[in-house]
């Protein structure tokens, strides 16, 4: 598949401070790609580069097969992106419309067909009987719906989203991912800068975390069982006490019972698993099912961040 | 390490028609700002009328010689000029400082505009509103004036060469230095009351050449006066725009502005 963003290396550096550390990713044509990563990682420096709103230090990277660093290719860039910054940036006091309107000039769009995608763009964020409403007596929610459509009104093959979904009720954070979605299916590539991992895992395609150097890229799946959890559930027919001496005896960090199931937590679970198992069958024990119980995407998350 | 700098956009050639629509956009956001325009419209009005009011109350009541009448009448041209240069403080100051304060400035730089696009819309936007509030001002001022003094002077006083030209080529190219002026001021700063603030010092040379027009060292009332500092005006002008456009920088207006 086409690679829609290739960053190679990219370092942006503030006086004394590293915001972003020799990064490389890729994103391909139709992926959501999400940046992860706690407060000052470097996710919205990140952005601003890749959208040539600043330059990078070092590194550089081509959109579209336009290089950021390059004069003619920062133009050719911005019109093929869309972004979605931190904060919405409307024009307050005109109406949605208007903001629209306005956009889509300034993104040198034909008349019939700003105003057909002003049209298409609200409806889908059910707006459009909105639209002649100042944007300053929105809601943030509907706010960032509007912020979204101004990203979308060229059509642009990639969107660049900070923190997309950030300051909204559950409803309208919702409303914001299906859309986002729905832009996946239309062919858009998504690259979106989050810290809710919730998110992260329901969109992204893949992840990278971020934390002024990029510490690992994978699909959400791929980062949690790279990072497996320490317990096990085992489900047994019965449970008593010569099997709970068994276990005891092979001295796991933690055991806690449910009924017939049991919770054995380990220090390494690839060692200690087996013997375990072993050791409730030596006691008599017959053994349904032993599952190990995955790392969350926050778990995984956590510990990347923190090391 | 490559030096960080940021000049993209110069490469474009200026699209008049882009600054149009900011300056459009500028305006219907201005529209909806009834105080500013307010202001804008009233002060030149307001002095279009108290101005020949004051002179007429003069020669009727203080009875003042008619040589004085009409000296004092010609020197208001000058006055027209300096609320030329003062107001735009007020529009051109929220223009780019209102961006930040709106946040809205990132999403329009991230569109396919240039510097000079955005800086020429800018200037359009603001000058536009205040053209139209000093020339009506002028010409109430012109039609009261006359219609005041002439049965004192004998003739209609306005129009003349020396308004003519304040009025044609001062006024304009006051406004334009206004504009300038506090465009490169509101750049700087985060709030709008220290663009008023600092864009005020504009006037000081407005200032210097009132004191010495009452002591006697300049007159502002000849044609040839009004258009050495028309000429003035110009050359501020234009140094003061390549300034702003030198010191625009997309970068620092990103990171720095709160």
């Amino acid at each position: 598949m086409a690679k829609t963003i290739d960053a190679r290396n990219l370092t942006r550096i503030f006086g004394d401070t590293t915001a972003v550390d020799n990064i490389s990713f890729s994103v391909d044509e139709g992926e959501i790609f999400g940046l992860l990563g706690p407060n000052g990682a470097g996710k919205t420096t990140t952005i601003r580069m890749l959208c040539c709103l600043i330059s990078p230090t070092s590194g550089s990277a081509i959109i579209g097969g336009y290089n950021i660093a390059d004069r003619e290719g920062a133009m050719n860039i911005r019109r093929m992106i869309g972004l979605v910054p931190d904060n919405v940036g409307l024009y307050e006091t005109l109406s949605a419309y208007d903001n629209l309107e306005f956009f889509g000039k300034m993104y040198e769009l034909p008349d019939g067909l700003r105003r057909e995608n002003v049209e298409k763009y609200l409806k889908l964020v059910d707006l459009w009987d909105k639209r002649d409403r100042a944007v300053g007596s929105f809601s943030k929610g509907m706010k960032q719906k509007v912020a979204i459509v101004r990203a979308l009104i060229h059509d642009p093959k990639v969107l660049l989203m900070d923190k997309p979904t950030v300051n909204l009720d559950p409803e309208a954070a919702k409303g914001i991912r299906d859309l986002i979605l729905q832009l996946r299916k239309d062919g858009r590539t998504v690259l979106i800068n989050t810290h809710n991992l919730d998110e992260a895992q329901r969109m992204c395609d893949r992840i990278g975390v971020l934390k002024t150097k990029l510490i690992a890229v994978d699909t959400p799946q791929n980062l949690e069982r790279a990072i497996s959890g320490t317990q096990t559930v085992v489900v047994l027919e019965e449970v008593n006490d010569d099997i709970l001496n068994a276990i005891k005896a092979v001295n796991p960090k933690d055991i806690k019972r449910d009924g017939n199931k049991l919770i054995i937590d380990v220090n390494n679970p690839e060692k200690e698993t087996p013997v375990i198992i072993n050791a409730i069958v030596s006691a008599g024990g017959k053994v349904i099912s032993a599952n190990r119980i995955g790392a969350s995407l926050e778990e995984v998350y956590l510990k990347l961040v923190k090391e | 390490m490559r030096k960080s700098t940021l000049s993209w956009s110069r490469s474009e050639t200026m699209k008049f028609w882009k600054a149009w629509i900011i300056a459009k956009k500028d305006l219907s956001i201005l529209k909806r700002r009834k105080t500013l325009v307010g202001l804008i419209m009233a002060l030149p009005l307001a002095l279009g009328i108290a101005l020949p009011s004051l002179t007429y109350y003069l020669m009727i009541r203080r009875n003042i010689p008619l040589s004085m009448a009409t000296e004092l009448l010609a020197s208001f041209a000058f006055f027209f000029m300096i609320i030329a240069a003062l107001l735009p403080l007020y529009i051109s100051s929220y223009s780019l400082v209102g961006e930040k304060i709106e946040k809205s400035l990132e999403s329009l730089l991230v569109t396919p505009v240039t510097d000079e696009e955005i800086l020429i819309g800018k200037y359009i936007g603001a000058f536009l509103p205040m053209i139209i509030s000093i020339y009506l001002g002028e010409i109430v001022f012109m039609a009261l004036a006359d219609f005041l003094t002439f049965t004192k002077l004998g003739y209609l006083f306005y129009p003349n060469w020396s308004f003519g030209i304040a009025m044609f080529i001062g006024v304009p190219l006051a406004i334009i230095y206004g504009i300038s002026f506090s465009v490169l001021v509101s750049s700087k700063v985060n709030s709008v009351q220290s663009a008023y603030q600092i864009g005020a010092t504009s006037l000081i040379p407005f200032y210097v050449l009132y004191v010495m027009g009452e002591i006697n060292l300049i007159s502002l009332t000849s044609s040839t006066n009004i258009l050495l500092i028309s000429a003035g005006l110009l050359i501020a002008v234009v140094i003061l725009y390549l300034v702003s456009k030198k010191t625009f920088n997309r970068e620092k207006i990103i990171m720095e502005w709160k």
